[in-house]
């Protein structure tokens, strides 16, 4: 077991690290080491707690997205969850623990510096299977906790960790039409927080101020078509988005099928008539939440357009927005989801 | 004929959106090119954008008295942005704001500004449907009552055909006198429902905690009251001088600039009855009531229950700076205030007997706004020894700013085998606790603003009932031959401020 302080590079936000790492351990070690950790940081000149905000537990995490969380991670400046547990697989019948302490130091006389605790756990596929006993002894007491999935088709190994959990944070992002079915059905048990949706955000805004216009909001019921135009890579955002126009708009989805290069649903409206949902890839790779245009159409030529504008949020913004529970932000999420999961569904 | 009224179907989209959207807009910035549209007001209209916070529909009309054109505006507006918004300045956020800004130069009092404003607005309902139009008043208060005026003789105030507002910014009046009369005059013009005026910390997210802390806690109400609170203490203090504020500072002081709004509503927010809703008549109907019940003075009565002070030189934050009489601008005999602490008495069922301290001032040691709630000690200290430490009684202090958060005093045993004592704090603070930055006083207020949200805002008789307050402490302080005390810059104000606590072990905290 080794310990170790260093101080990160100039300019950072949390200069100060303190490491640990230890094989072979239990939850115990690993409660006994933090608060080590904790009590070699302050000293008489310095004040340091615990920032109280939540525990953040990712899994489970392969080494290849391990760079990628750590990235996501090192982001997070002030967003930093108070303790993030990150689990992993590896082929020793046992926990190997490594341990970071980060520190702000106090900003001045007075002021208290805020510590976040980082602790990857590697294990083997049974332990991994039965994460959440240890798990259990490591979160701060009285806190959220948050279930990262990085790599959503690989399902969470211990189905008692989302006993543990107040919502699960996901991005579906680009390629995500795989995984939709999947989303959907765990949106039915517990609040699910996709990234990709908060890049449409945009996108509902944008829809939502076009239909406040009383022009636009009495040819509604007459849409007999929709075409949404998605960016390269951005059909799980496109999907995702008409799922939510016609779940809101209260159509019922057919399956997607293929069509003249492009991909069409064909829904139906509340007085039976058909609806054409047609979604193409286009080219430009604006950054605008995966979707490029979004236009309404009624059997009379009648349009209403939403056009691209404003900017999708950062990754870091959107991941801290991510880890602040704001209920609403998921509202709407799982009818879009369902509905584009039942699109997928059966589609050619 | 029979009229056929057409039933509009429901919005379904706007059920999942997160912030409510403000209907289609045009937002006319009187003093577009001033400091204060430049620091706050472009910033904010950038990060609402920015926040998908806008109507599709919303364009800025700015108005300024220099020449310029929209090019320049807009160049204007972009280099505001960038150097004062808290979320710098995207490209595409700006692309989709930039032509949304247009500029309108005119003199506020020329009858032809208001025909052109009047024709632009029309022009801009030609584009898509009638919108709100939302007036902000970045400019002198001595500009209101004209531009109010004017604006209704063109259609444009109280008699508009759609929803319209007015925004203005403190200082409401010079004196109640003046207030009364600007009231009067604006109201002649715009309805008291159409008119926001901006007391800016009303918008900080912590005054907005106070009443979520007072009202969502059901532990604290039992002991909000005369009953266990001892005294309350709710301080604003600055290390900064008065910069290059003398002409405005000179002729208003500490009383006019602070106490008389930002220190009156925060005593209202803290002494005020539980509102039965949370909307914006009903909080403001509370906080009338409460401000009626603040114990007026007689003017022989002001030396007992205020004090004024006046910084001389000194030293803060390690830079020796000059008396308020030798900054720039200042006349060398102002008797002007920089300093008011006052004891205010709140003569209801709650509060009767338990006295509001409010301080206030400039070239303290620190910044710091914040409120202290001082409990009244135990009745009896059951151990033996005597000496056990300090038995300091409970305190909840809320802080404003810098830290923004909460703080409970407690007594707790010191580790050892003897029985000693020392005050420990428990204490929440947003950022230990919250991730994320708070949207900026202005953008909230804004917001409120174009959604017609008035809870934030301060109505007409709330000012009229703060002026009567502080009135009669002016006219002492008019007619009195001895100006203010003067204290050191740096130190905790003038030592006379002292001798308003001096009873019952009170003293001032440490700022």
């Amino acid at each position: 077991m080794t310990t170790a302080a260093e101080n990160a590079p100039r300019g950072r936000e949390y200069p100060e690290r303190t490491r640990w790492m230890g094989r072979g351990v239990t939850a115990a070690d690993v409660n006994a080491e933090l608060d080590k950790l904790h009590r070699a940081a302050g000293g008489p000149d310095r004040v340091l707690a615990l920032a109280r905000t939540l525990n953040l537990i990712v899994v489970p995490c392969s080494d290849r997205r391990e760079q990628g969380v750590e990235k996501a991670l090192d982001r997070l400046g002030s967003h930093t969850p108070s303790r993030t547990l990150v689990l992993q697989e590896h082929g020793e019948s046992r926990v190997d623990a490594n341990l970071v302490m980060e520190c702000a130091a106090p900003t001045g006389a007075g002021h208290v510096g805020l510590c976040h605790d980082r602790v990857l756990l590697s294990m083997d596929a049974d332990r991994l299977e039965h994460s959440a006993s240890l798990l259990a002894p490591l979160l701060v007491s009285d806190l959220p906790t948050v279930l990262w999935l990085p790599e959503p088709r690989s399902g969470i190994p211990d189905p008692a960790l989302l006993e543990r959990t107040q919502y699960v944070l996901v991005d579906s992002g680009p390629g995500g039409q795989a995984i939709l079915g999947r989303l959907a059905e765990l949106a039915t048990g517990i609040r699910v927080h996709d990234l990709a949706w908060g890049r449409l955000e945009y996108w509902r805004a944008a829809t939502a101020a076009a239909f406040d216009q009383p022009e636009h909001r009495r040819l509604l019921p007459a849409v007999g078509k929709v075409r949404l135009r998605y960016e390269p890579r951005g059909l799980g955002a496109g999907l995702l988005l008409a799922g939510w126009v016609i779940a809101r708009a209260g159509w019922r989805p057919g399956p997607l099928e293929r069509s003249n290069g492009a991909r069409c649903v064909h829904a139906v409206r509340p007085d039976g008539a058909g609806i054409s949902v047609e979604l193409s890839e286009g080219t430009d790779d604006g950054g605008c939440g995966g979707v490029d245009a979004l236009m309404f159409a009624t059997d009379a030529g009648d349009q209403v357009k939403v056009t691209r504008g404003g900017a999708t949020s950062s990754m870091r913004d959107l991941f801290a927005e991510a880890l602040q529970p704001q209920p609403a932000f998921s509202r709407g999420y799982g009818p879009a989801v369902a509905a584009a999961a039942k699109m997928l569904d059966g589609s050619s | 004929m029979a009229t056929v009224t057409e039933t509009l179907p429901d919005n379904p989209f706007v059920q999942d959106i997160e912030e409510e959207l403000p209907p289609p807009t045009s937002l006319v910035i009187f003093g577009a090119t001033g400091d204060l549209a430049a620091r706050k007001l472009l910033p904010a209209v950038y990060n609402l954008r920015r926040g998908g916070l806008l109507p599709e529909k919303f364009d800025v009309i700015g108005i300024g008295r220099r020449a310029g054109d929209h090019k320049r505006f807009r160049r204007h507006a972009r280099d505001s942005i960038e150097e004062f918004s808290r979320t710098g300045l995207d490209d595409d956020t700006w692309k989709t704001l930039e032509p949304k800004l247009q500029f309108l130069q005119g003199n506020f009092d020329d009858p032809e500004l208001y025909a052109e404003l009047a024709g632009r607005l029309a022009h801009l309902d030609d584009r898509g449907g009638p919108r709100q139009r939302v007036f902000y008043l970045a400019v002198s208060p001595a500009f209101f009552g004209a531009i109010a005026q004017s604006l209704a003789e063109v259609g444009l105030g109280s008699d508009a055909d759609r929803p319209t507002r007015l925004m203005i910014e403190k200082p409401f009046g010079h004196d109640l006198e003046s207030a009364l009369a600007l009231n009067e005059e604006i109201s002649s013009a715009f309805d008291e429902s159409q008119i926001f005026r901006i007391d800016h910390y009303l918008g900080k997210e912590t005054v907005q905690n106070l009443q979520v802390m007072r009202f969502a806690n059901g532990i604290l109400e039992p002991v909000w009251n005369r009953r266990y609170v001892e005294h309350v203490q709710i301080t604003m203090a600055e290390e900064l001088g008065i910069g290059r504020r003398a002409g405005y500072y000179d002729s208003a002081g500490a009383m006019r600039d602070v106490i008389q709004n930002h220190l009156m509503q925060l005593l209202s927010l803290v002494a005020m009855e539980a509102p039965v809703r949370f909307d914006a008549n009903t909080i403001r109907d509370e906080k009338v009531k409460l401000l009626r019940s603040v114990r007026r003075y007689g003017e022989a009565e002001v030396p007992d229950f205020v004090v004024r002070g006046q910084y001389g030189a000194g030293w803060v934050g390690g830079e020796e700076v000059p008396a308020y009489v030798d900054e720039e601008g200042v006349p060398d005999d102002s008797r002007t205030e920089t300093y008011v602490a006052m004891r205010v008495e709140v003569d209801n069922w709650r509060w009767a007997g338990t006295p509001f301290y409010l301080r206030c001032g400039k070239r303290l040691p620190r910044r710091v706004t914040e409120i202290a709630i001082q409990f009244r000690p135990v009745p009896h200290l059951p151990f033996a020894r005597s000496d056990i430490g300090e038995v300091e009684p409970n305190e909840l202090v809320l802080s404003v700013q810098p830290d923004e958060g909460a703080a409970l005093r407690l007594v707790a045993k010191i580790p050892g085998q003897a029985m000693y004592v020392r005050p420990v704090q428990m204490e929440f603070k947003y950022g230990t606790s919250f991730l994320g930055d708070s949207p900026e006083a202005y953008e909230r207020l804004l917001h409120d603003a174009l959604l017609g949200d008035a809870t934030l805002f301060t109505r007409a008789d709330e000012v009229e009932e703060e002026w009567r307050i502080i009135q009669p402490i002016l006219d002492r302080w008019q007619a009195d031959a001895t100006g203010p005390a003067t204290y050191e810059a740096g130190s905790q104000g003038p030592a006379e401020a002292d001798q308003l606590l001096a009873v019952r072990g009170r003293r001032w905290r440490q700022i």
